[in-house]
C-alpha cells in the first residue's frame, strides 16, 4: 500500500500564517484570534496530502 | 390560469408564483482565505429541495476535499451523514471510488483546486421532518489537472435544517459566488 505524505504544521503555517484566516457567516467575515488559528493549524496536522 | 399564457391575460400572484421554476434564495460573495462559510436561514417551508451552486472559488492546498454539513440555527449537525461517489482526474491514477463507510461528521462533496473550482448541489428535504438527501457533481482544476466527480448521500435522522456550512478538509477556500436557489413546489 502506498503510504500518503501528510501536512505538517511547519508547512500549514506557512500557507496559512496567523491573521490570515477567517471564517465567514452570510455577508460577515471574521479573521481568527490566534487561539482559533493555532486549533484550526493543529486540527489539520496529520491530513493526507492528495497528488497535485 | 393555465400555462402557457397569452396576450392579453391578466396574471394574478399564484399564476406569477406557480410560474416561477428556481427561485433564488441567497446570493453571498465569498471573501478570501476562509476556514468556513456559513449560510444560515436559507431552507425553510416555502421550498421543499434546493440547489446550490458555488463557483469562481478556489482552495489553498492542491486538490483540497470539500465538505459540507447541515446545521440549524447556528449549530452544525456533525453526525449520521452517509455518503458515497466516485473521481475520475484527467492527469492522475488515483481516479476511483470513495464512501464514508459508515455515519461520518460531514458529506464529503469532492474536490477543489488552486487554479479553479465549481461546486453544483442539490439537497432534497432538508427543512423538511424527513432525511435529508443530497447529490452532487463538482469540478475543478489545477494548471495541469482536472476533476470530474459525483457524490450522493443520506442524512439519517429527520433533522429539520436552515442552513449549511462548507469548508476544505485542508486549508481554505477563497473566492466566488454562493447561490441557493429553491425548486417550486408548484
Amino acid at each position: 500500500m502506498i503510504k500518503m505524505a501528510t501536512w505538517t504544521r511547519q508547512e500549514l503555517e506557512e500557507l496559512h500564517p496567523d491573521g490570515t484566516v477567517s471564517v465567514q457567516v452570510d455577508d460577515e467575515i471574521t479573521v481568527m484570534s490566534s487561539e482559533e488559528w493555532s486549533a484550526w493549524i493543529d486540527s489539520q496536522v496529520g491530513t493526507e496530502k492528495e497528488p497535485a | 390560469m393555465a400555462f402557457p399564457y397569452s396576450s392579453g391575460d391578466v396574471l394574478t400572484a399564484a399564476d406569477l408564483n406557480q410560474s416561477s421554476g428556481l427561485v433564488l434564495v441567497s446570493s453571498t460573495a465569498v471573501g478570501s482565505s476562509l476556514s468556513t462559510v456559513d449560510i444560515t436561514n436559507v431552507f425553510n417551508s416555502t421550498f421543499d429541495n434546493y440547489k446550490i451552486i458555488y463557483s469562481n472559488y478556489t482552495s489553498s492546498a492542491a486538490n483540497a476535499g470539500i465538505r459540507m454539513r447541515l446545521r440549524t440555527g447556528t449549530v452544525d449537525s456533525s453526525s449520521n451523514y452517509y455518503w458515497a461517489g466516485w473521481t475520475v482526474r484527467y492527469t492522475s491514477t488515483s481516479s476511483g471510488f470513495d464512501r464514508s463507510g459508515g455515519a461520518s461528521t460531514f458529506f464529503d462533496m469532492g474536490s477543489s483546486d488552486v487554479t479553479a473550482s465549481a461546486l453544483s448541489f442539490e439537497l432534497y428535504s432538508p427543512n423538511l421532518s424527513a432525511f435529508t438527501l443530497f447529490s452532487t457533481q463538482p469540478t475543478a482544476a489545477s494548471s495541469t489537472d482536472q476533476y470530474v466527480i459525483q457524490r450522493a448521500g443520506v442524512f439519517r435522522t429527520t433533522t429539520q435544517f436552515t442552513g449549511f456550512q462548507l469548508f476544505a478538509n485542508v486549508g481554505t477556500l477563497s473566492g466566488g459566488t454562493m447561490r441557493v436557489y429553491g425548486y417550486n413546489n408548484g
